[in-house]
């Protein structure tokens, strides 16, 4: 490193002073500029304004692109059929790009440059911080997070994912009631997913426990854990976990001729676990919300397609019941906050892309079935 | 109603001035190229919002969230001792990475993943700086201290010594200077700033999870010390203007939904590149990087 003669650095402090005049007055600007041009058009009062915070960049992008995707399907659905008692929906969708600095910047100007009268968006990290914002600014909120505290003293944000205790209660309900299985082991992952399954079972299900056990996120071999397991015999086995490690688990299970009815939340589904666990995986029960059975999801699988020239992800589906269950409250309630938080509170039957919704505790009720995979 | 929005902004750039300001005197000028420097943003900002969530005073959390992380500063200049340049920011980079997964997974004291929720906003002296304009004006103060602390330092002949290690560290120990001590307490004090830094993050944002802090976080800090000219504090402040201000204008123009992240992104980048074409030593850099 040298330092440079001063004569030199005189001209350049001439450009670094010019470029960076430049770059601030471009700012200005064009914030000025676009900000005044935005407002001054009629056609935008008449419209009703929805903001929206999906991660667009970042490493959830792609869940932020299924979001929006969903999103923009429900906008152009609802206009084209003459929008909300005659006034279009306008979406404006911010990016977080996953950070919640920007998640706040991202608000700030959607709940005060644009005026928006109601907001959806994914992401705890991002939802977490913006809590308090929404409640001090009256903003009836969907939001798409499975954090356990979210809905802590709030009153104007509504949930909209089903959280793990419910996933767990049909899973639950299904073995005892239905399948008539009362015996049960648990194998859960050592991490902070894997043990608040574990907790909504044991609080939950209604037969025996035989035995609790905990493996390893990136364990590759279980075999000395599962010979104790199998000497309990077990009717059924509640795997808490996801990933490549538990399909080894489960690939264990089977070599060792463990004959137990396996079940998990829905991350065993993955296809990295199936990937792993091989032929072994067949006969595993788990929860799933979206029923691929169901008119509903046919239908809208084909049009997301024929739209957008891929298979829909979970979160396409759920941003567009966000969108919807909004536009519902709007319309009954006429842009009133405290009124469409009623309205929403107390929805029931809801026809939406999955089927049908209800809200109760302001958290979306999913329908959830159980699935086996094949 | 922009103020808010503004306001919002402002406290950014106090925030990000002071993580900068800190990450300056590593980088700029003790010739520290420090990629943990996020581990000690995210030290302060745990050890403050832990300690808040416990109910100690504000000026304790936010002095100690500064101070332990002045003493991981201290710690990591022992096994760096003797690295240099490339080598130093591959060893400092994996430091960062081990905090990271110490805060990821020593769930019984950071609650892993779930992050800390509710953190209390400061008092100090009976005052409440809950609303973000009183916020934005106890950030204002912190970082103006800050700057004029880091700019005493520069200018004192300990900072006239700094400078020389960088140059020429041979040279500097020949004339008799320990210059493993030097290095030492540079590193120490940056963090300590990146600490107090961190901590007011936490209480700003009420919310910190492990995301906050990897890597990638410390793109846009290393950006403004290097447009704004390294070993130069006015070059750092005119850059942490600029670059937390650049991105929303961006918002403002219509873009179709469909590329809205990536096109910002771009636009983004490619402004950077421009400024680096036309001043490969930043706005007001004396030295280049090595």
């Amino acid at each position: 490193m040298r330092v440079e003669k001063n004569n030199q650095e005189k001209s350049m402090n001439k450009t670094t002073k010019i470029i960076s005049l430049l770059v601030c007055i471009g700012i200005l600007i064009t914030g000025i500029w676009l900000g005044t041009v935005k407002k001054s058009n009629k056609e935008e009062r008449e419209t009703i304004k929805i903001g929206a915070i999906f991660p667009l960049t970042g490493n959830a992008a792609k869940k932020g692109e299924y979001e929006s995707q969903g999103a923009l399907m429900a906008v152009e659905e609802i206009n084209s059929q003459g929008g909300i008692n005659g006034r279009k929906i306008e979406l404006l969708i911010e990016d977080s790009g996953t950070d919640p600095k920007k998640g706040i910047s991202a608000f700030r100007k959607l709940v005060e440059m644009d005026k928006v009268c109601c907001l959806i968006g994914a992401l705890s990290s991002v939802g977490m911080p913006l809590k308090g914002l929404i409640e001090k600014n009256k903003i009836p909120t969907i939001w798409v997070s499975g954090h356990p505290d979210f809905l802590t003293g709030t009153k104007y944000i509504f949930r909209n994912l089903p959280t793990s205790a419910q996933f767990v209660e049909a899973l639950s309900n299904f073995i005892y009631y239905q399948l008539k299985l009362s015996k049960i082991g648990i194998l859960y992952m050592n991490d902070d997913y894997g043990v608040s399954l574990k907790n909504e079972f044991k609080k939950i299900f209604p037969g025996t426990i035989l035995f609790e056990e905990r493996y390893d996120k990136d364990g590759k071999d279980f075999r000395t854990q599962l010979i104790k397991i199998k000497e309990k015999n077990p009717q059924v086995i509640f795997i808490g976990g996801y990933g490549t490690a538990t399909g080894i688990l489960i690939k264990q299970l089977r070599e060792m001729k463990v004959t137990a009815q396996l079940c998990g939340p829905i991350g065993i589904a993955q296809a990295d676990t199936k990937k792993t666990a091989g032929s072994a995986i067949k006969g595993v029960i788990y929860p799933e919300f979206i029923d691929d059975s169901k008119e509903e999801v046919k239908k809208f699988k084909e049009k997301y397609k024929a739209k957008y020239k891929q298979e829909p992800g979970v979160d396409s589906f759920l941003g567009y019941n966000s969108v919807k269950l909004l536009a519902y409250g709007i319309e009954k309630s006429d842009l009133n906050s405290e009124l469409i938080v009623e309205t929403l509170s107390n929805l029931k039957n809801f026809k939406s892309a999955t089927g049908m919704l209800n809200i109760k505790n302001k958290e979306v009720q999913y329908e959830i079935t159980i699935k086996k995979i094949e | 109603m922009i103020l808010g929005y503004l306001t919002h902004l402002l406290i950014l750039i106090g925030i990000y001035l002071i993580l900068a300001l800190s990450l300056q005197l590593a980088v700029g000028f003790a010739g520290l190229l420090n990629l943990g420097h996020i581990a000690f943003f995210c030290i302060g900002a745990y050890t403050s919002a832990l300690l808040a969530l416990k109910g100690f005073p504000f000026w304790l959390c936010f002095l100690l969230g500064g101070f332990l992380a002045m003493l991981f500063g201290f710690l990591l200049s022992f096994p760096t001792n003797k690295l240099k340049g490339d080598y130093l920011a591959l060893a400092t980079m994996g430091f960062s990475f081990v905090i990271y997964a110490i805060v990821l997974n020593w769930t019984s004291l950071t609650r892993g993943p779930l992050g800390l929720p509710g953190i209390p906003r400061p008092t100090l002296f009976g005052i409440s700086f809950s609303d973000n304009f009183s916020f934005l004006i106890l950030t204002t103060a912190v970082a103006l201290i800050s700057y004029l602390i880091i700019k005493k330092i520069t200018t004192s002949p300990f900072g006239k010594v700094l400078e020389a290690v960088r140059d020429d560290e041979l040279a500097t120990k020949v004339l008799g200077k320990n210059t493993f001590k030097i290095k030492t307490y540079a590193l120490g004090i940056s963090a300590f700033f990146a600490g107090i830094a961190g901590s007011l993050y936490a209480h700003y944002i009420t919310f910190i999870d492990p995301t906050s802090f990897t890597l990638l976080e410390l793109i846009p800090v290393l950006c403004i010390v290097i447009i704004g000219g390294l070993a130069s504090l006015k070059g750092t402040v005119l850059a942490t203007i600029i670059l937390v201000l650049l991105p929303e204008p961006l918002r403002f123009i219509g873009f179709p939904s469909s590329i809205i992240g990536p096109a910002r992104q771009m636009i983004y980048a490619l402004i950077l590149l421009l400024i680096l074409l036309y001043k490969p030593k930043g706005f007001y850099g004396k030295v280049e990087l090595e």
